[in-house]
């Protein structure tokens, strides 16, 4: 090993960023920390012109072994799935699922011990959202709410209290320093920056000088020894480098993570287990009379109402999400008589789905989720009785819920670096270190052992923001 | 052997000189159709009645068919229907999603959103311009909704 670090960090996403930011305000001046980060540093023009965020085939990465099931991963600088800025808060429910409906797992953390954080990540990002709705909080949202539509107006009195703003790094004001949301319906790359995103507002955690940051790197494995890492073995321009450690921190997303844990001779029994994440049904409504689309962001509403039915246990639960980008009738003068809602479904963790090291290619993970649980099936197959409900006296002329027969992808991928207390059944403890190698942290939504209907960004970076801070205490 | 009849003599000859004379034009369509036809259709139809400038179908035609060029060979192969599209469709009876609905749909809203129509609150009465091709890739801000309800507060 040529170099020593105190610290190296594998991967520059959302949880990495919140982890390093976090670390580096306890970190003494002398702290060195490398970073390497597969991908390369993009320029915005680029992100735009190409509409992407990466110029990697995430596809020819790994092995699908059931393709019927697609994934998504950005891999370059800031990482991000299909980050929007979408950021609801999860449900406490989330976190409680075999206490409280005796299916899936409970967290070894709840609610109340990761509000904190999320608050502060919220803070961070310049969350624009509202009081209401199951969600205890500590301290009010930093900037307003964006505007509903006013189908959402509607469907808010309908349902008070459980249809609310969407909570979102769409900035909904002037005072987070970024451009106005204007609601054009492209956030994964917003033209202006008006979403936050690790390449755009977190720079100074990467221009940080006692952070090396060096891209194109991508992780073999780590050097574990004696239940120490000792050193991180990545691969730059086509030749293998090492670096020694004293703490390791894997932030490479809920594939690549578990496949360099896997590469590196770690074997818990969840270790890459428990892949899954959210499924989504889109419903288009047709609205008689109610001009629409009207609102300051792309997702404007936010719908708690079918959450926490008390069939939980038999069928998956589900956030309603309200679209908000113009896709007109043609008919005229009903232009904006439109609505468009997508029913998002939590799924119940398996054991069955997994990241492994493929057998075939050691140089790629495989992936096996042959088909979602008849829990996810159930939810999503309940839709049409949900909109029936949802719309029962609103002016809705006519609607269609979207076929969803193709398992699609959320990008949300999650699981399979689960938290908990018992190493049989999960990988990291309730503060991300692993089990049995105690200088070693996994960071981001691998570390979910349920599957919360909300967009995991904000729990993954305040599980980061808690995981940095328990670890400098 | 059966006889036919003056009305059925009749009307088999009349479907075989309509199919004689639809064939060529519709083959000729299905092979060498321009894309534009059924943009430029749907528009007259669906936004003909309003004061359009001049030359701004074919424009926005244009800039459509450069801008789904992934579609350009399907959209030309439906100029077959472009004349009959022109005066009628069948987007009521179709079912919501149906391909052809979702066309119409999308026309209609890239044309009157690269307008200022919306600008000047729909209002039918007044000339509409063309501004440029409603692209948020190269205009972000120009949802013109995006604030309607929070300037009305």
């Amino acid at each position: 090993m040529n170099e020593t670090f105190d610290t190296v960090v594998v991967g520059t996403g959302f949880a990495s960023s919140f982890f390093l930011r976090e670390y580096l305000r306890h970190a003494s001046a002398n702290t060195r920390v490398l970073v390497l980060e597969k991908g390369r540093k993009l320029p915005y023009s680029w992100k735009i012109a190409q509409g992407s965020n990466t110029d990697v085939d995430f596809n020819g990465q790994v092995i699908n072994l059931t393709p019927q099931k697609p994934w998504v991963q950005n891999i370059a600088f800031g990482g991000g799935s299909c980050w929007t800025g979408t950021a609801p808060r999860p449900h406490p429910s989330d976190f409680e699922m075999r206490t409280r409906y005796g299916v899936g797992d409970d967290w070894p953390i709840g609610y109340a011990d990761l509000e904190p954080y999320l608050t502060e990540v919220e803070y961070a990002m310049g969350i624009g959202g509202t009081e209401g709705g199951p969600f205890p909080r500590s301290r009010p949202y930093p900037t307003p709410a964006h505007t509903l539509n006013s189908f959402d107006e509607v469907l808010a009195r309908k349902y008070p209290g459980e249809h609310l703003a969407m909570p979102s790094a769409r900035s909904s004001s002037v005072t987070t320093g970024r451009p106005l949301c204007c609601a054009n319906g492209i956030c994964s790359y917003c033209p202006i920056g008006a979403k936050f995103q690790v390449d755009l507002h977190m720079t100074d955690v990467y221009s940080d000088p006692r952070v090396t940051l060096r891209l194109e790197s991508g992780v073999d494995r780590l050097d574990i020894q004696s239940r120490q890492v000792r050193g991180v073995h990545y691969t730059h321009g086509g030749r293998s480098q090492c670096v020694g450690c004293d703490l390791a921190v894997v932030g490479a997303h809920g594939i690549f993570s578990p496949y360099i844990l896997l590469r590196s001779g770690l074997d818990e029994p969840a270790l890459g287990r428990y892949l899954h994440e959210q499924f989504s049904v889109p419903v288009q409504l047709d609205l008689d009379g109610l001009d629409s689309l009207d609102g300051s962001q792309q997702v404007t509403g936010f719908g708690v109402m079918f959450h926490d039915s008390t069939d939980r246990s038999t069928r998956a639960a589900c956030n309603v999400e309200s679209w908000n980008v113009p896709w007109l009738r043609a008919e005229r003068g009903r232009w904006r008589q439109r609505a468009f809602l997508h029913f998002v479904f939590e799924d119940l963790p398996s054991y069955d789905n997994y990241v492994a090291v493929s057998s075939e290619d050691p140089s790629k993970p495989e992936l096996y989720y042959p088909a979602r649980s008849q829990y996810a099936e159930a939810g999503m197959d309940s839709v049409p009785r949900l909109v029936e409900q949802l719309i029962d006296g609103l002016p809705v002329e006519d609607y269609r819920v979207i076929e969803h027969e193709a398992l699609g992808s959320s990008a949300h991928v999650q699981g399979t670096t689960r938290m908990g207390v018992d190493p049989k059944t999960s990988v990291v403890d309730r503060h991300l270190v692993h089990h049995r190698v105690r200088n070693l942290l996994v960071l981001g939504s691998g570390a979910f052992p349920s599957c919360p209907a909300a967009n995991p960004t904000l729990i993954l970076s305040a599980l980061s923001v808690m995981g940095a801070r328990e670890l400098m205490a | 052997m059966t006889k036919l009849s003056r009305r059925a003599f009749l009307a088999a000859t009349t479907a075989g000189l309509a199919v004689l004379v639809a064939a060529p034009y519709a083959l000729y369509h299905w092979r060498a159709g321009k894309a534009t036809n059924v943009v430029i259709a749907i528009l007259k139809r669906r936004v003909g009645y309003l004061q359009n400038e001049a030359g701004s179908f074919e424009r926005f035609a244009r800039d459509y068919i450069e801008y789904k060029r992934a579609h350009v060979s399907q959209l030309a192969r439906l100029s077959v229907v472009a004349l009959p599209l022109t005066y009628v469709t069948l987007y009521r009876w179709l079912p919501m999603g149906h391909p052809m609905r979702r066309l119409e749909d999308n026309v209609v809203s890239k044309y009157l959103l690269s307008t200022d129509f919306f600008l000047h609150g729909a209002d039918e009465s007044r000339p509409i311009k063309y501004l440029s091709f409603y692209d948020p890739r190269l205009a972000a801000c120009r949802n013109p909704f995006a604030h309607l309800r929070k300037g009305s507060q």
